[in-house]
C-alpha cells in the first residue's frame, strides 16, 4: 500500500474519446515527487518534444503536487505542464483554488490529455469513473457563466478547470481558470495553456472526488504544522489582510516595481493609490478567500466598479495585475485596474503578458511605430487608464488589428511591429517579465536569465529573500551579498530556483517561504505522508534534479547560453530615482559564475557528469 | 521625566499601521528609548520591517535614539 499518492495518472484521448489508467511506479515519485516533477519526467519519456505545441501530439497535463489532499499548509497547487504554445519551450503554470486537492480525491494523481476534439467537449472524472460531456452549449460563455452552468449539469461540490473565450479563440496568451462556485477564481496564465486547450476543443476538466489520500504519520505531520503555522501566520500577516496587493508600496520603496514600461524607478503616490490597503478602504472590496489547505487566506474579492460587467463580483487584481496595468502603464487608477483585471480573468487571459503587451504598444505609439489607425482610434498614452477597458477587450476577444496583434504576447508582437519595437519588449525566451525589477535585486538576473519557461520570477523569488521576507540561511547560504551586487550572486540564485523547484512538485504555495521553511521541513512533511525515509539531501538534490530535468527539454529544442539573456533595458539602463537607481547589473560576472556553479557547460548545457549525478537520463 | 524627540519613516506600506496613516511620524519617547520602542509606538508590526536605518546605515532595533534622530523603518519585500 502507498501513503499520499495514489500510483494512477489519468490518461484521456481526446480523439477517441477513451480513457485509461497509468499505472507509475513508487521509485518515479521518489524521484520527481508530483506536480512539475513528475510531469517533466512523463514529458520527457512519453512525448515528442519535436511536435508543435499547438498539435494533437502536445499533451496537457493537469499534475497536483505529492501533498495535496494532505492537510500541509498551502498544499493546494496544481501544475499545468506541457510545451507551452506561447514560447514553444517548457511549460509550467501553477495554480492555487482546491481543484488539485479533488483530482487526489478521485484517485488520481494527475490527468494528462491527449489528442483533439472534433466538436467541443467537457471532460467530467468522478471517483476515477471518466464522462465527455458535450460543451457546444458554454462555448463562447466566460469562466463565471460556464463554471455556473457546468455544476448544475454535474455535482454542486465538483472543481472545474476552464477556459474562456479566448482560450477558444486561440489567444496565446489564453490562460486556464480554477473556479467551485464557493470563491471567485484562480488562474493558471502564465505560458498560454489556455490556448492549448482551447485548439484540443476542450472546454472544462470537472473532478468530483470522495476518496480519502491515506496519510503515513498524520500525528508526525499535524505537530510539524502546529509549529509552522504561528510562524508563518506571523510574518503573512500583510497578504492576510490585503492579499499580494498590499505589497505593492514595498516592492516600490526598493525599486523592484516596473514603471512606464521599466523605464522609471520611482512612482510613491501612485503606489499608494492602487495598493491592497486602499482598496480595502473602498466599497469594491468584497471579502477574502483561502485555497485548499491554506491558513494565509490572501485571495481577495472585488466588486467591479465600471465597464461591462459592472456590479458584478470576481477576483481582486492581484500585485502582479495591479503593477502590470498600474504602474507600468503609470495609470493609477484603481476602478480601472479592477474592471480590467475582471475582464482577463472573465475571458480567460493572462494578465502579466497582456498587461506588458499593453507596454509596449503605448511605447510603441509614443514613437509612432502604432497610430491610431492601428489601434481602431483607441490613444494610447501613459496614464490611460478607462480606456484600457475596450483595448483589453480587444486582447481578450482577438479582435482583427490592435487586439489580435497584443493577445500574441510581447515577443511576437513586437517582431510584428518591427523597428525599434524589439527595444521596448520586456522578454525573455518569449515569456514576458513578471514585474520585479531585476535591477533591485541582482539574484533575478541569474534567475530571469535561466527561468526554464522564461522571464518567470516563481522560478527563484530572489526578490523576497534579498528583500528579508526569507532568510537565505533557510536555504543553508551563508555569504555576505549585497543587493545590487554581484559577489554570490549565482550561487544564491542557483540554491533558491532548486528549492523553489521542490514547491511545484510538493504542490505548496511559495508564500510559506514566510514561515522560513526548510528543506529539513519540507523533508519531514514529504516522510510523514508517504512514510519514506528520504534524507535532507536526498531533498536538496531532487530540487537540482527537476531544474536541470526541465532544461534539458528546453536543450533538447536547441535552448542554450545564447537564449539566457535579459533585455538591455534592464542591464543597461539607470533609472536614475528610488531605491535602485544606478544599478547597472553585472551580468557576465553574475553569468560566468552561474555555469560554473552549476557545472553547466560554457555553452549552458548540462554536464554528462552532473546529470549523472543527478541520474537524468535524456 | 526628560523626552526625545524622533523622526521616524516608513516606507511602503508600514504607513498603513500607526493612527496617522502617514509616511513620516515624529515620535516623542522616553529618554534612553530603543528603536523597538517606536515600532512598537506606531503599531508596526515588527514582522513587516525588514530592516532599519539611521543616517542611511543600517541599525538594529535595539538601538537607543537620541533627540533629532532620523530612523527610517524600509519593510520587507514579498509581492506575488
Amino acid at each position: 500500500m502507498s501513503y499520499g499518492f495514489w500510483g494512477k495518472i489519468l490518461e484521456v484521448d481526446l480523439t477517441s474519446k477513451t480513457w485509461r489508467d497509468m499505472e507509475i511506479k513508487e521509485n518515479l515519485y521518489k524521484r520527481f515527487l508530483g506536480g512539475s516533477g513528475l510531469g517533466g519526467a512523463l514529458l520527457h519519456s512519453l512525448f515528442d518534444y519535436k511536435k508543435p505545441a499547438m498539435s494533437e501530439e502536445n499533451p496537457l497535463m493537469f499534475m497536483p503536487g505529492l501533498l495535496l489532499g494532505a492537510p500541509a499548509p498551502s498544499a493546494a497547487k496544481t501544475v499545468i505542464v506541457g510545451k507551452s504554445p506561447l514560447t514553444n519551450i517548457w511549460g509550467e503554470s501553477v495554480v492555487g483554488g482546491s481543484f488539485g486537492p479533488e483530482i487526489k480525491r478521485a484517485g488520481y494523481d494527475g490527468v494528462i490529455v491527449k489528442g483533439k476534439a472534433e466538436t467541443p467537449v467537457v471532460i467530467y472524472i468522478e471517483d476515477q469513473q471518466v464522462k465527455f460531456i458535450d460543451a457546444s452549449y458554454v462555448w463562447g460563455k466566460d469562466v463565471y457563466e460556464t463554471e455556473k452552468t457546468l455544476r448544475g449539469k454535474t455535482d454542486e461540490k465538483a472543481e472545474t478547470a476552464c477556459i474562456g473565450p479566448a482560450g477558444e479563440r486561440l489567444v496565446p496568451i489564453a490562460s486556464i481558470m480554477i473556479l467551485n462556485g464557493k470563491s471567485t477564481t484562480r488562474a493558471a496564465g502564465r505560458c498560454g495553456f489556455g490556448c492549448l486547450m482551447g485548439y484540443k476543443k476542450l472546454k472544462a476538466v470537472i473532478v468530483r472526488g470522495t476518496k480519502k489520500i491515506p496519510i503515513y504519520d498524520s500525528k508526525k505531520l499535524s505537530e510539524s504544522v502546529r509549529e509552522f503555522n504561528p510562524f508563518l501566520m506571523k510574518n503573512a500577516k500583510v497578504l492576510h489582510d490585503y492579499g499580494t496587493l498590499g505589497t505593492i508600496q514595498a516592492v516600490e520603496s526598493e525599486g523592484d516595481l516596473p514603471i512606464k514600461n521599466w523605464t522609471l524607478g520611482s512612482w510613491e503616490d501612485g503606489a499608494a493609490k492602487t495598493c491592497g490597503q486602499m482598496l480595502d478602504q473602498t466599497t469594491y472590496f468584497a471579502g477574502h478567500h483561502a485555497c485548499y489547505a491554506c491558513p494565509v487566506r490572501c485571495g481577495k474579492d472585488a466588486k467591479v466598479p465600471i465597464g461591462p460587467f459592472e456590479g458584478k463580483t470576481g477576483h481582486a487584481p492581484e500585485y502582479e495585475t495591479a503593477a502590470g496595468f498600474g504602474a507600468n502603464l503609470l495609470n493609477d487608477d484603481l476602478v480601472s485596474i479592477i474592471a480590467v483585471n475582471d475582464i482577463c480573468n472573465r475571458y480567460g487571459i493572462d494578465t502579466i503578458e497582456a498587461a506588458n503587451a499593453v507596454a509596449l504598444a503605448i511605447e510603441c505609439y509614443e514613437n509612432g511605430l502604432l497610430t491610431a489607425k492601428d489601434t481602431d482610434g483607441i490613444k494610447l498614452k501613459w496614464g490611460m487608464s478607462e480606456d484600457l477597458i475596450p483595448l483589453v477587450l480587444k486582447i481578450a476577444l482577438k479582435e482583427e488589428g490592435i487586439g489580435e496583434l497584443l493577445g500574441k504576447g510581447v515577443k511576437t508582437a513586437s517582431e510584428e511591429i518591427g523597428g525599434l519595437a524589439k527595444e521596448f519588449a520586456i522578454q525573455t525566451k518569449g515569456l514576458s517579465y513578471a514585474m520585479h525589477d531585476p535591477r533591485a535585486y541582482t539574484t533575478m538576473v541569474a534567475n530571469y536569465a535561466t527561468a526554464n519557461r522564461g522571464a518567470c520570477h516563481l522560478e527563484a523569488l530572489g526578490y523576497f529573500s534579498e528583500g528579508g521576507a526569507f532568510p537565505a540561511k533557510c536555504i543553508n547560504f551563508y555569504k555576505k551579498t549585497e543587493h545590487h551586487g554581484y559577489e554570490g550572486k549565482a550561487e544564491y540564485a542557483v540554491r533558491l530556483q532548486d528549492f523553489m523547484c521542490l514547491f511545484n512538485a510538493l504542490g505548496l504555495c511559495k508564500f510559506i517561504m514566510l514561515g522560513h521553511i526548510t528543506h529539513e521541513i519540507m523533508r519531514d512533511w514529504i516522510n510523514a505522508v508517504t512514510g519514506w525515509n528520504l534524507t535532507t539531501e536526498e531533498v536538496r538534490l531532487t530540487g537540482e534534479r527537476l531544474f536541470n530535468l526541465k532544461r534539458m527539454y528546453n536543450v533538447k529544442l536547441g535552448i542554450s547560453r545564447k537564449d539566457d539573456v535579459l533585455p538591455q533595458r534592464l542591464l543597461m539602463h539607470d533609472r536614475k530615482t528610488g531605491a535602485a537607481a544606478g544599478s547597472i547589473p553585472h551580468y557576465p560576472k553574475i553569468m560566468h559564475d552561474y555555469y560554473k556553479y552549476r557545472k553547466w557547460s560554457n555553452e549552458g548545457i548540462p554536464t554528462t557528469e552532473k546529470l549523472k549525478e543527478l541520474e537524468i537520463e535524456v | 521625566m526628560q523626552k526625545v524627540c524622533v523622526k521616524v519613516v516608513l516606507r511602503g506600506h508600514l504607513m498603513w499601521y500607526p493612527e496617522k496613516k502617514q509616511k513620516h511620524q515624529i515620535v516623542s519617547a522616553r529618554k534612553n528609548a530603543r528603536v523597538i520602542d517606536l515600532i512598537k509606538r506606531l503599531n508596526v508590526p515588527i514582522e513587516q520591517v525588514g530592516f532599519i536605518l539611521k543616517n542611511g546605515q543600517k541599525v538594529d532595533a535595539s538601538l537607543i535614539v537620541n533627540d533629532g534622530d532620523e530612523i527610517e523603518l524600509v519593510p520587507i519585500i514579498a509581492g506575488g
